[in-house]
């Protein structure tokens, strides 16, 4: 049963928001389903299609809740709720459909008229199942609080009337922005809670994966399955990211025989495909980078000028700062720290990333290759005096106690 | 509350622009964003709905903000020609432009006892400059919808779904 439960609870619930339109007695309505299946399947045995059986269970446990309330109610109300109800079996019965209301279910909750954390809290919770305390402790936020969030954000759902639907082809690009960014801030969230002091965190990033799968199974749009091939070559180097003292490694320094393998296999495979699509955006660029790191057998052997090429792609459809960093190192790895820490230079002169802790540690290596040991210090300092994470500090630290005096 | 069959008196107020412009803009938009992305042929009855409450129309306020010096950054023509372009689809109930904030008069009674006071409820950079009331099926829809209001590209507009009060 709960291997049934884990498979098809989620399904079950994407088709009964549909049919019910409303979260909370779709929700309601599952569990009183399976509290039937409890009772019923052992006695008579497994039915032949056990997800139409708790739709259409769960269905009927609703009707009934509603005939239950109707003598509260008005009358021309459960009219229409029961109606609501009634609906074509057929409706629910066909594989695409339910694969449907699993999109429903994914753009509704990351729907732009929700705020981010809501949109991240609803969707851990309404697609991949998670409990709320299960949220709460990988957010590392209070469960009352989540809940709180969880709740208002249905309840706009509601009142404000957010459709469940996939958007329309005119929406669609747009939407999906939305859709991939919180996959990757839940990626994002695991991928640094693993290099924290917290081990214990829930694995968002695992889970962050699982939904990108989904995502692009149901949707194989070029960005969904990039943003797929970016968090499996992230992940493939989560092994070599610490050391076994939990000290960060940086990517030049890892023992890539940590590497994982099938990642890596998986993630280029997926790179390439978005790639042929000659749709490309900043999510399978991003993923380009990353396999090119993947497909260096030692840090040496890193194809510097190809990075940078694509940081040039990546810097004209994002001209984000954080990006023109990244080049910046890149242009460095390929024609020295010189070159590097002029654009470096350039960069913190327009007044972008003074508080990005990054930039002024990465200006600090420079330096520090350059042998001036005063400009790296400095830099060194500012960077540690942004930091907030554990690991990070001490490798800060590290590297400045190793400055020649 | 308002009626609702006073639906197309209220319209009339809006707008003397001919119609014309306005439904060539709309069309316009329309094409621009067909042409923007296209998925694969799976699928197409994506949007068809399914929702609890498909078919019932709700009323949304779609509320104006701009800041004072940009109250007229938008020619009166064009907001009119949005207001009739909202007529001619049937989606309008009402919609008004408003006198600046300096105009305004904030009303309270507290104990019985009425409160008058100059200016607006809140102080803030952006001020209410008029509002569209429509009809719409979805968020969706009034999120499209409010994004054709011209001052939107000016300063923002807060839409706000119409609370049916409970009798």
């Amino acid at each position: 049963m709960s291997a049934v439960y884990l498979s098809e609870s989620r399904r079950v619930l994407a088709t009964l928001i549909r049919l019910l339109g409303d979260f909370d007695v779709a929700e309601e309505a599952m569990h009183d389903a399976f509290r039937a299946a409890l009772e019923q399947w052992p006695r008579d045995g497994v039915p032949g299609n056990p997800r139409a059986w708790l739709v259409s269970t769960a269905r009927f446990k609703a009707i009934d809740g509603i005939r239950r309330r109707a003598r509260f109610d008005a009358l021309d109300d459960v009219g229409d709720k029961a109606d609501i109800a009634v609906v074509d079996p057929a409706a629910w019965a066909d594989e695409e459909s339910v694969e449907d209301d699993r999109l429903r279910l994914i753009f509704t909750c990351c729907h732009p008229a929700l705020t981010p954390e809501a949109q991240v809290a609803l969707t851990l919770r309404e697609v991949c199942g998670l409990t709320t305390e299960e949220i709460a402790q990988a957010f590392l936020t209070r469960a009352p609080t989540l809940a709180q969030r969880i709740v208002r954000a249905k309840a706009k759902i509601r009142d404000a009337r957010i459709p469940y639907q996939v958007p329309s082809h005119a929406e669609l690009q747009h939407r999906l922005e939305a859709v991939l960014q919180v996959i990757y801030l839940v990626f994002n969230e695991g991928y640094a809670a693993s290099s924290g002091m917290l081990l214990t965190r829930h694995d968002l990033s695992g889970e962050a994966i699982r939904l990108g799968r989904l995502l692009g199974d149901l949707l194989p749009e070029p960005e969904a399955i990039g943003l797929l091939a970016l968090m499996l070559l992230h992940e493939s180097r989560r092994a070599a990211r610490t050391s076994a003292s939990g000290e960060l490694v940086l990517l030049q320094d890892q023992d890539r025989a940590l590497w994982n393998r099938d990642h890596i296999a998986e993630g280029t495979a997926l790179v390439e495909r978005a790639l042929s699509s000659r749709r490309v955006g900043p999510y399978t660029i991003q993923a380009a980078i990353a396999a090119v790191h993947a497909g260096a057998a030692a840090a040496a052997d890193t194809d510097w000028a190809e990075i940078v090429g694509l940081y040039d792609v990546l810097a004209r459809a994002d001209a984000s700062p954080v990006i023109a960093l990244n080049r910046a190192v890149a242009v460095a790895m390929r024609d020295g720290p010189a070159e590097g820490l002029a654009l470096i230079d350039a960069i913190l002169a327009r007044g972008d990333l003074l508080d990005y802790r990054l930039a002024h540690a990465a200006r600090a290596d420079l330096c520090r290759r350059l042998g001036r040991s005063a400009d790296a210090r400095a830099s060194y300092e500012r960077a540690l005096a942004l930091t907030k994470q554990e690991p990070e500090r001490r490798f800060l630290e590290r590297r400045l106690a190793e400055l020649p005096s | 509350m308002p009626t609702q069959n006073s639906k197309s008196a209220i319209a009339d107020i809006v707008g003397h622009a001919p119609s014309s412009t306005s439904t060539t803009e709309v069309t316009e938009i329309t094409e621009r964003n067909s042409k923007m992305f296209c998925l694969g042929v799976r699928r197409q009855a994506f949007t068809t709905g399914c929702y609890a409450h498909a078919g019932v129309e709700m009323k949304y306020l779609c509320m104006v903000y701009l800041e004072e010096q940009k109250l007229h950054a938008v020619p009166d023509h064009e907001c009119a020609a949005c207001g009739v372009g909202f007529r001619d689809s049937g989606v309008l109930i009402a919609a008004e432009a408003l006198q600046p904030v300096e105009t305004a008069t904030t009303v309270r009674v507290r104990n019985g006892k009425v409160t008058i006071t100059d200016g607006p409820f809140a102080e803030t950079k952006e001020q209410l400059a008029g509002f569209y009331l429509i009809e719409a099926s979805d968020l969706n829809e009034a999120i499209q919808m409010a994004s054709k209001i011209p001052p939107a590209r000016e300063g923002s507009v807060e839409v706000r779904p119409v609370r049916e009060l409970q009798p």
